[in-house]
């Protein structure tokens, strides 16, 4: 286990939750570790216009604050049926050492039918997780 | 004066509290399902029939005169915020709409089309209201002769004119030809082709077909080649509207709605041509030249008003003579007809009322877009995140349920799919669809002109061109074949190759 | 979304020269079975047969042309679309699976009446479409069909056969 290449986080990415915070937390991160910054925009493809399906222009922006910081930051917007499979074996390829998510406070509706790609991540990832919450409100 | 007091008459029934809901129902309804993605306006009017068929005559067709327009107008909500048109007729729409989106200037490319859509539908249906009793009293004089004529020239110009392909329009025309023979003869009794199947006796229901070929053929469609990708969406972004936009779209409302009615009343498959007519217009009469393909409002303005004045165009023919000149306009004859009305000069005859109520409701209609639209459109751009597996299960839940319960007989839900296939394969290898409805649903009335003209005559083929009128819609119909093909044989030979429309 | 063969068949042809021959097919059975079509001794007119004999006709001539058409290289454009990627070409495993569907839809529709075939009719189509996600796709496959059901037969008083459930429901 002797490889050169800087270690790996991943910022599960969707513009609709507490992005920012989470986003910040793994610039954080990444610096701290001297890491490469993965940001993952997973979408489902499921309709035709997605909200979690991140614009161009705004990756762009995250990549370059990210620079910034001194964080050398790419960007994946894979699709697939289910968004934490896709983090896990990306994750996984990648061989991440922490994972960044954000979360946000759900109805008990929502709960009972979305499921948690947070959940799913948590129990079911090698690496680290990191889980943060929503402060914009 | 005594079309106006009619009008006034129709306004009193339209206004009618229930009506008034029916319109409401229907520009909402309309408007939602036109938003909804690769639903055109004529899919949308065939997906909703069922939900008339419990109204009575006047009510159903109050609706539809609200999802007719509601549709169009969901059309161009989505080639502006989006990066994809939906149909021919929002391409130009899309060009410069999309560009002002972009830009920040989506609310006022919305607002431009919105009120541009209810300056020309007004106009046009004001154009509709003074024209079409005048119309249906000449038609009135008619004979099955001219007639037969016009079908021919509606099935010539649907098929061998529009689209790029006339071996392809032709094929989609006979085979809708085709299946209009299936069933019992109307004026002898004898079956045809129903091979023994008392099911067939009737005849393939026209509600089936249409609903087939566009809504199970383009749902199949669209599930084998889905985009996986989400594309963008542009947001309602900068000012609704400015004295400036108003000053520069008002001229281009009126033009567009100048090209656009008269080309809904030919036989020239409605909004297409006229859209693209007016685009180039104002590209070329603008005082802004520099801003065209970077989002010029003129560039919306003026081919939505064409668009809509077009729609109102298309009745004009429609209500007078029975002909379709549109996709869209046939799936409402069907509207038509299932309600036992047989649009044509009788029709104000014999239904006057029902038609100024209609007549009526249009206005209404429109009104009620304008006031409805601006402030929904953040609901109409939530409709786009609908995951598509529910949204093309739910198609093909309501196209069943429409082909159920015309008989209750599962046999239909499986025409209706296999006829549904056959738009599949049509779709896949560039056959329109439009030509096998118009085929479908006038063979049946152009083959029953024709054998009355020819009793008539007592078999004497020259009848057929007896009269000025119909010797004129064949020099027409001539002029449509072979115009184009001289065109196009003095363009390649002067560029070398032949550009196809896109 | 699985298996895509990006349309060699439409390139080279083949496809739309069978559906094409169809119609030449068609329009000789056209042809052929009009001759059988009676012609009551009162009828006046031209007759019941007239129509078929040029729609037959009609179809085995633009069947061949475009038999011939297709074989001199001509192709026209698939049908584009705002929800539609052509690039990836068709995927048949997705029209197979809903073909199935849509046929054990009109099996099942009267033994298990209106309610319970659509609520597998729509869950299936959904499924094959891409929804994953088991307690969305349950939810709305069940409260969709019941919505549209009640809508129908208690909103605008039609009447829709509900076989199993017509007791309950």
């Amino acid at each position: 286990m002797s490889t050169p290449t800087p270690p790996v986080v991943v910022l599960a990415h969707s513009p609709n939750q507490s992005a920012g915070a989470a986003f910040e937390a793994a610039v954080r991160q990444a610096g701290w570790r001297g890491a490469r910054l993965v940001i993952l925009n997973a979408s489902t493809g499921e309709s035709l216009v997605d909200p979690h399906h991140a614009r161009p222009s705004d990756l762009a922006d995250m990549t370059g604050r990210a620079g910034e910081a001194g964080v050398d930051a790419v960007v994946e917007q894979p699709i697939g049926p289910d968004v934490a499979t896709i983090i896990l074996d990306r994750a996984d390829a990648l061989g991440a050492e922490l994972i960044v998510l954000a979360t946000r406070h759900r109805s008990s509706i929502g709960k009972l039918i979305m499921g948690s790609t947070a959940q799913r991540v948590l129990m079911e990832a090698d690496a680290e997780v990191l889980l943060v919450k929503d402060t914009d409100r | 004066m005594e079309n106006f007091s009619l009008l006034l008459e129709g306004f009193q029934a339209a206004l009618h509290p229930v009506y008034l809901l029916y319109a409401f129902l229907g520009v909402l309804v309309g408007t939602a399902v036109g938003v909804l993605p690769g639903i055109g306006p004529a899919m949308t009017v065939a997906l909703l029939m069922p939900l008339t068929f419990s109204l009575d005559a006047t009510g159903a067709l109050i609706m539809f005169a609200g999802i007719y327009y509601g549709g169009m107008f969901g059309g161009s909500t989505t080639a502006i915020l989006l990066n994809t048109p939906g149909e021919a007729a929002s391409v130009m729409t899309a060009i410069e709409g999309n560009k002002m989106a972009k830009a920040g200037r989506g609310a006022a490319a919305l607002a431009t089309a919105a009120l541009g859509s209810f300056v020309a539908g007004t106009i046009g249906t004001l154009l509709l209201t003074m024209l079409a009793p005048l119309l249906a009293r000449w038609a009135i004089k008619l004979g099955p002769h001219d007639y037969f004529a016009l079908m021919v020239l509606a099935f010539v110009t649907v098929s061998a004119v529009l689209g790029s392909s006339r071996a392809r329009g032709l094929a989609s025309l006979f085979v809708g030809l085709a299946i209009g023979l299936i069933g019992v003869d109307q004026l002898t009794g004898q079956s045809r082709f129903t091979f023994g199947l008392p099911h067939l006796a009737d005849g393939i229901d026209v509600v089936i077909v249409a609903v087939a070929l566009f809504a199970v053929g383009e749902a199949l469609w669209v599930a084998a080649h889905l985009r996986r990708a989400p594309v963008e969406l542009l947001t309602v972004r900068g000012r609704w509207f400015t004295r400036d936009d108003f000053r520069r779209s008002w001229a281009p409302w009126l033009r567009g709605t100048a090209l656009g009615f008269p080309f809904g009343t030919i036989p020239a498959g409605g909004a297409e041509v006229p859209t693209m007519l007016s685009y180039a217009a104002e590209r070329r009469l603008s005082k802004h030249k520099d801003e065209f393909g970077k989002g010029a409002i003129e560039g919306v303005a003026g081919p939505e008003a064409a668009n809509n004045a077009a729609a109102a165009g298309v009745l004009v023919p429609l209500l007078t003579l029975g002909i379709p000149t549109s996709a869209t306009a046939a799936i409402l004859l069907v509207v038509f007809r299932q309600y036992g009305l047989q649009p044509g000069p009788a029709l104000f005859a014999n239904s006057g009322d029902l038609v100024w109520a209609l007549l009526a409701s249009l206005y209404i209609g429109n009104l009620m877009l304008l006031v409805l639209n601006l402030p929904l459109v953040g609901l109409w751009v939530k409709l786009l995140q609908i995951p598509r597996p529910y949204l093309y299960a739910g198609i093909m839940v309501f196209a069943a349920l429409g082909s159920y319960i015309v008989n209750l007989s599962p046999i239909d839900v499986g025409l209706l799919f296999g006829i549904g296939l056959l738009g599949f394969v049509m779709r896949r290898y560039g056959w329109p669809v439009a030509p096998a409805i118009i085929g479908l649903i006038l063979g049946p009335i152009a083959e029953g002109q024709l054998r009355r003209a020819l009793q008539i005559s007592q078999f004497d083929l020259g009848i057929l061109v007896s009269s000025p009128f119909s010797i004129v819609v064949y020099v027409a119909c001539a002029a449509l074949i072979l115009g184009p093909a001289l065109a196009g044989v003095v363009g390649r030979s002067r560029r070398g190759s032949l550009t196809p429309a896109p | 979304m699985s298996v895509s063969d990006n349309d060699t068949d439409r390139a080279s042809g083949r496809g739309e020269i069978v559906l094409a021959a169809g119609l030449v097919g068609v329009g000789l059975y056209m042809l052929l079975s009009a001759q059988g079509i009676p012609v009551p001794p009162t009828d006046h007119g031209p007759g019941p047969r007239v129509f078929p004999y040029a729609v037959g006709a009609g179809l085995a001539l633009v069947g061949l042309w475009l038999v011939v058409a297709v074989l001199r290289g001509d192709r026209a454009e698939a049908e584009a679309g705002e929800d539609i990627d052509l690039d990836t070409g068709t995927s048949w495993t997705t029209l197979g699976l809903l073909a199935a569907i849509l046929v054990g839809y009109v099996l099942l529709l009267e033994p298990l009446g209106y309610l319970l075939a659509t609520i597998l009719f729509f869950g299936g189509v959904a499924w094959t479409l891409g929804s994953r996600n088991w307690r969305l796709l349950l939810l709305i496959s069940i409260v969709l069909p019941l919505v549209v059901f009640l809508l129908f037969t208690r909103g605008l008083g039609i009447y829709v056969p509900n076989g199993l459930l017509q007791a309950v429901i």
